[in-house]
């Protein structure tokens, strides 16, 4: 059976660190949306719970449910970070046992010189030198010693090692090696699980292939308990869809092809919420937009130009310091490029030693929570400024049930904040709200640069809990013109695993000069491409005809050490020197404005996207929760930084806006669980698939 | 002080600040994107900063290396006594790359432009990158003085009211090895001051600004007051202490005597060794720059880089020593001193800031230049490629191993310099219990052994230090291990010479550990 056809029911859910989401798409389109919390020791529990919940409260056929998307947001951070991955060794060629310790010899913080380096997950004792060497070309220099590597495996097994990762030097070329040392590793002990470089990552350089292979090892034992624990679960309750898994590129993939390369998990969260950003902004036709994603501890971007999130190879995962670029482990495989900084509804305002104002990236959690929460805070946050300034409703019940103490919030940034510095109570709650805005947005405008990207030219697409809130200081920082909030914006991100296609990623290193490259030889590198890619996404249970390709290279001027990826043409007829070389220079015109033609061009690294395209996707959004509402006061006092005074404005109910009718600012419009900040000076209008759109004044 | 305080509330200050500081970043980002220098682009080995109209530094952008900490308020004074600021006009652009002016070595190119708005002068914008090439032997301590280091811009103007000066580029064209390259770099240069110019000007009319003076003296003094707060923990007194290096026939000195005195820190380098006639001497910025560094992180990690900071101490350096050597010094691999300046500050400042120094490092980098010519098929190649050795200790944490400092500067990958030129590694490992041995140990260093794979004989040209004069520890540690450099299992002796390698030959190199800090708990009495 096709599981993406659309005749049944589908399901995704986004396991994340303190609530599990859980989203479902009706045949006819309707999409419906729960959340639970989550359960830390039983994680796949509060997924069966959901679904459970949904299914009954919509009365859904258990059997007319076609496919289950699992966002497994944190399951594999969570291994990495808390060190709770397989004991694993790894294999490496004779004479190079430290790359994963030695890494690239950079430090991240010049200035920090307490700063610590993750610790490899692979421990020295467990890192056996093995006998062989491979040259550039491919070739074998020293010959496997076969012995030494079936000793090397006894003893690690022996020692209790469940899992090992093999990396030999320029295995990308030759995967020979690696390939002969797992047959002996079945041999010897059948019930290891075995990652090699030449599969997890076959591209040069070896401390990130190496570093990717240990990562895979390292939770690939448990990340094949959780999705037979999660089988075992759904066929409980009656389940027997097809199972697939969202990764970090932005795609979903089969449960058996994930199990073995679980890395690419990673994240997966996040990107599903840009991914949902970039469709409802193609339906909304914005053009591109800036995925602006604010919750408790962090707010999460993603430029979305040409309707496409941008993709990174620079990601990093269990960073020592979080928000510091290098303090983690580098995961060069394709990601949904985010942008993270410490900046939530959770991060705490201080006075620092300058005796000027900061907020986060230090954040209160969620618990004990901002001070209005009543649960024990003290210190002030971004949340306690926005109750104070009438953003937030001092009669909801967050989540329904936790109360807002308005009192509190006033107490912690009088004390905190204004006292300190000398000054009133509300220049301090708007102090908090401008600065946190403005971290936000400084980190965005680099981050565009950086891309080649004029960020003024983006619609700031703005969701999760505390989003839609900051959405408007953020975009005037920005210089932003248009903000768009879609529906359900408190539980979006979820939503993005139901519209994500069917994706896959391959690579192969090739070093060469564009100018005397053998076209042949690349195109038929691509056939072995296309045929692994393929034979990966038919496992999903898609049709052939549906697969799309997509070629790009990773190139650069010789003498360069970065390398842009640059899309290559894919009719053979086409595949040139002088197309492939064009189409480097017309990336680089677009990234830097400019290119050279005086120095010669080369390749080092050929990828194949592999896509099939979700099947018809959600169309009829406005579906809301389970949770009860109040309705809301119809008039509040609320203050803005740019008039700086309060304004008395209305209360809207998002579901309630005439579709299409241009309204004028000030204004909030509520949904479940976040509201929306409409200014002085600024116009509003909700189109047909349940979207805000408010234009800003030039 | 607190007049200022009134002019400016601490909400708007703190947006202010972050903008600006925003505004150099957003520069170097573009900068670093559109540069072609690896060490630009890998490295960090740029800056890109804003001076208020005194020609005091406003902001500088993050993610530089610690060589330009301060530097650009000496290069622009520099400037400005060639082209009086009362002189100058919007899109003017000056420029150099005189080691004495800028950061100490030809391949950093300098540049400067005054920043109007309403037709005042309200700021200007400074930045310098590493090119490409410059002419000359190539980078290396070979050269006897700066003439054989490369093409040497005085202080001229690249663009007059906005007018391009060729002539310029064309000398550039003609004097280095990848002109199209080293072109592209000097227009990312432009392109970060053009950066700079646009984004302060769209935030002075966002802001309603006119000048930003008083922003400056409220940075200034912010900075100024948070220092102030910890050095004034530094009990006052004299503080010194010596470091040695290999040299080349000889060994070199470095002595600095520190007093800490009414709220400044003077540091004197009288003592410290003549130059000398190879291509490590200093200029007085750079030794500035790494004289201020190590007290950055002692005394203020986290705050942004301003006069606020810098104006707090004084450094001398006699004329003609090795930290502050007379033209035309060659200066070419000045970083081979300036990287140890660390050492002797931290260790200076031992006895009085125990918790907060770190022990000496396997520093300076190693630096192997590979090149081979086979003058029948004209085939030839050249391959640079850095080393690390160990971090010192710190209270608190053991020095992590293969780590650069104080620079940053990455390994090239093994598989990455397999492919451009013909060697093979025949290992890279971590150089087993070569930290120094204390309360908290040293990092490891690493050694490596290159086998040639060329079928004439290549040359290695040899930057290596600590070789005989090991990093030292501090308070009771252990000094960490020599380095040492062999030839098929031989000694080289010359460590900073070149050597040839014939087919099949095996260049061995053992970088450094750290020294390590506090009494080892096996010489501790139980």
């Amino acid at each position: 059976m096709n599981s993406r056809d659309n005749t049944g029911y589908r399901f995704g859910f986004d396991i994340g660190g303190t609530f599990t989401d859980v989203v479902v798409s009706a045949p006819d389109g309707e999409v419906h949306v729960g959340k639970c919390l989550s359960q830390p020791d039983a994680i796949t529990q509060a997924v069966v719970d959901g679904l459970t919940r949904l299914i009954e409260h919509r009365s859904i056929p258990r059997d007319q449910i076609q496919e289950v998307i699992s966002g497994a947001t944190t399951v594999v951070t969570n291994l990495i970070i808390e060190g709770k991955g397989a004991p694993t060794g790894l294999l490496t060629t004779e004479g190079f046992p430290d790359l994963i310790e030695i890494a690239r010899e950079m430090r991240y913080d010049i200035y920090d010189i307490t700063a610590r380096l993750p610790v490899p997950v692979v421990p020295r004792h467990w890192r056996k030198e093995i006998p062989e060497r491979i040259d550039k070309d491919g070739a074998v220099i020293t010959e496997l010693d076969e012995e030494a590597a079936r000793r090397s495996i006894e003893e690690l097994a022996a020692e209790g090692v469940t899992s090992i990762a093999i990396s030999f030097l320029h295995a990308y070329r030759y995967p020979e090696h690696e390939q002969r040392v797992r047959d002996i590793a079945m041999e010897v002990a059948p019930a290891l699980f075995v990652s090699l470089s030449s599969e997890i990552l076959p591209e040069i350089r070896e401390y990130e292939r190496t570093v990717a292979t240990a990562l895979n090892a390292y939770v690939r034992p448990n990340i094949g308990d959780y999705m037979e624990e999660l089988e075992k679960g759904l066929s409980a309750i009656g389940i027997e869809a097809t199972l697939n898994i969202m990764q970090s590129n932005g795609g979903v993939i089969s449960r058996d092809y994930a199990e073995t390369m679980p890395l690419r998990m990673l994240e997966s969260g996040p990107a599903a919420g840009a991914l949902a950003a970039s469709h409802i902004a193609n339906l909304a036709s914005t053009g591109d937009i800036l995925s602006f994603d604010m919750g408790g501890t962090t707010a999460k971007s993603c430029l979305v130009s040409n309707g496409r999130p941008e993709i990174t190879l620079e990601f990093e995962t269990a960073r020592v310091q979080r928000f510091k670029k290098g303090s983690g482990f580098p995961v060069k495989l394709p990601i949904i490029d985010m942008m993270e900084i410490g900046a939530g509804g959770g991060s705490i305002a201080r006075v620092d030693d300058t005796g000027l104002l900061k907020v986060g990236p230090e954040s209160s959690g969620a618990v004990p929570g901002p001070a209005c929460y009543g649960q024990g805070g003290e210190r002030p946050t971004v949340t306690d400024a926005a109750l104070v300034l009438g953003y937030l409703d001092p009669n909801a019940r967050l989540g329904g049930q936790v109360v807002l103490h308005l009192e509190l919030a006033k107490a912690a940034i009088e004390k905190f904040v204004a006292e300190p510095l000398g000054i009133t109570l509300i220049e301090a709650a708007s102090g908090i709200h401008r600065i946190v805005c403005e971290n936000m947005a400084s980190s965005a405008k680099v981050h565009a640069v950086e891309k080649g990207k004029d960020i003024r030219q983006y619609t700031l697409t703005a969701f999760g809990g505390a989003g839609p809130m900051h959405a408007r200081e953020v975009a005037r920082c920005l210089g932003c013109r248009q903000i768009l909030i879609p529906p359900n914006a408190g539980v979006f991100s979820a939503i993005g695993l139901l519209v994500a296609p069917v994706m896959t990623d391959a690579v192969r290193t090739f070093y060469t000069q564009i100018s005397d490259t053998d076209w042949a030889e690349i195109d038929r590198l691509y056939d072995d491409l296309t045929e692994t890619t393929s034979r990966v996404l038919l496992q999903t249970g898609i049709e052939a005809d549906d697969i799309d390709f997509e070629r790009s290279a990773d190139m650069r001027y010789v003498g360069q050490g970065f390398e842009i990826t640059t899309p290559i043409p894919a009719a053979f007829g086409d595949l040139t020197t002088e197309a492939v070389v064009q189409s480097f220079y017309d990336i680089y015109d677009e990234l830097f404005s400019d290119h050279l033609t005086t120095v010669e061009v080369e390749a080092l690294t050929w990828r194949l996207r592999a896509t099939a395209q979700a099947p018809s996707p959600p169309i009829s959004w406005r579906v809301n929760g389970a949770e009860p509402r109040t309705a809301p006061a119809a008039l509040r006092r609320v203050y803005f930084p740019d008039t700086d005074e309060f304004h008395d404005i209305p209360v809207l109910v998002d579901t309630r806006l005439d579709i299409d009718s241009v309204r004028e600012g000030p204004a909030l419009i509520e949904q479940t669980g976040c509201t929306a900040v409409v200014g002085p000076g600024e116009q509003f209008t909700a189109d047909r698939h349940g979207n805000l759109l408010i234009s800003l004044p030039k | 002080m607190a007049e200022l305080k009134e002019q400016i509330n601490p909400i708007d200050l703190e947006i202010y600040w972050n903008r600006l500081i925003g505004v150099v970043d957003e520069a170097g980002a573009a900068m670093k994107r559109t540069s072609f220098s690896t060490v630009v682009r890998e490295s960090n080995d740029y800056t890109c900063v804003m001076l208020d109209t005194e020609g005091a530094l406003l902001a500088q952008s993050s993610r530089s290396v610690p060589g330009f900490i301060g530097t650009t308020p000496h290069s622009l004074q520099h400037f400005l006594k060639v082209y009086p600021k009362e002189t100058l006009v919007d899109g003017d652009v000056i420029l150099s790359n005189n080691p004495w002016i800028g950061s100490g070595h030809l391949n950093d190119l300098t540049m400067a432009a005054p920043i109007f708005h309403q037709g005042q002068l309200i700021a200007f914008v400074v930045t310098v990158a590493h090119l490409s090439d410059i002419g000359g032997r190539q980078w290396s301590a070979s050269s006897s003085e700066l003439f054989e280091e490369g093409l040497h811009i005085p202080v001229l103007k690249l663009y007059e009211a906005g007018v391009r000066n060729d002539v310029i580029i064309k000398i550039f064209e003609a004097n280095v090895r990848l002109p199209g390259q080293v072109v592209g770099d000097i227009e990312a240069q432009v392109v970060a001051i053009n950066t700079v110019k646009r984004r302060l000007l769209e935030f002075m009319t966002e802001y309603n600004l006119g000048e930003i003076g008083s922003i400056a003296d409220a940075i200034y003094n912010v900075t100024e007051n948070a220092v102030l707060n910890q050095l004034n923990t530094i009990p006052e007194g004299t503080y010194s202490a010596e470091v040695e290096g290999d040299g080349w026939e000889e060994s070199i000195r470095i002595r600095a005597t520190i007093t800490v005195k009414d709220g400044r820190i003077h540091i004197d380098y009288s003592g410290s060794s003549p130059q000398v006639r190879y291509g490590v001497n200093e200029s007085f910025n750079h030794t500035h720059a790494y004289t201020v560094y190590p007290f950055k992180c002692m005394l203020a990690p986290g705050l942004p880089n301003n006069d606020g900071f810098i104006r707090l101490f004084d450094v001398v350096a006699p004329k003609g020593t090795i930290v502050n050597a007379n033209f035309p010094a060659a200066v070419g691999a000045r970083q081979l001193i300036g990287h140890m300046l660390q050492g002797v500050v931290f260790e200076a400042m031992a006895s009085a800031l125990p918790d907060k120094v770190q022990a000496d490092s396997g520093t300076p980098l190693t630096v192997l230049v590979l090149k081979g010519l086979d003058m029948e098929s004209g085939e030839a190649f050249q391959q640079i490629t850095f080393l690390n050795g160990g971090i010192g200790a710190t209270r608190g944490r053991h020095g992590e191993p293969c780590s650069s400092f104080p620079a940053n500067i990455s390994n090239t990958p093994v598989e990455i310099l397999e492919n451009l030129a013909p060697v093979r590694y025949r290992q890279k490992r971590i150089h087993e219990s070569s930290g120094g041995d204390g309360e908290f140990r040293g990092g490891d260093g690493q050694v490596i052994q290159l086998e040639s794979c060329w079928h004439k004989p290549m040359t290695v040209a040899l930057l290596t230090e600590r070789t005989r004069k090991a990093p030292r520890g501090v308070l009771g540690g252990l000094d960490g291990a020599c380095g040492f450099v062999r030839k098929n299992g031989q000694p080289v002796t010359e460590t900073k010479g070149v050597v040839e390698l014939k087919p099949g030959d095996v260049l061995e190199v053992a970088l450094p550990g750290g020294g390590g800090l506090g009494t080892p708990k096996s010489h501790t009495v139980e």
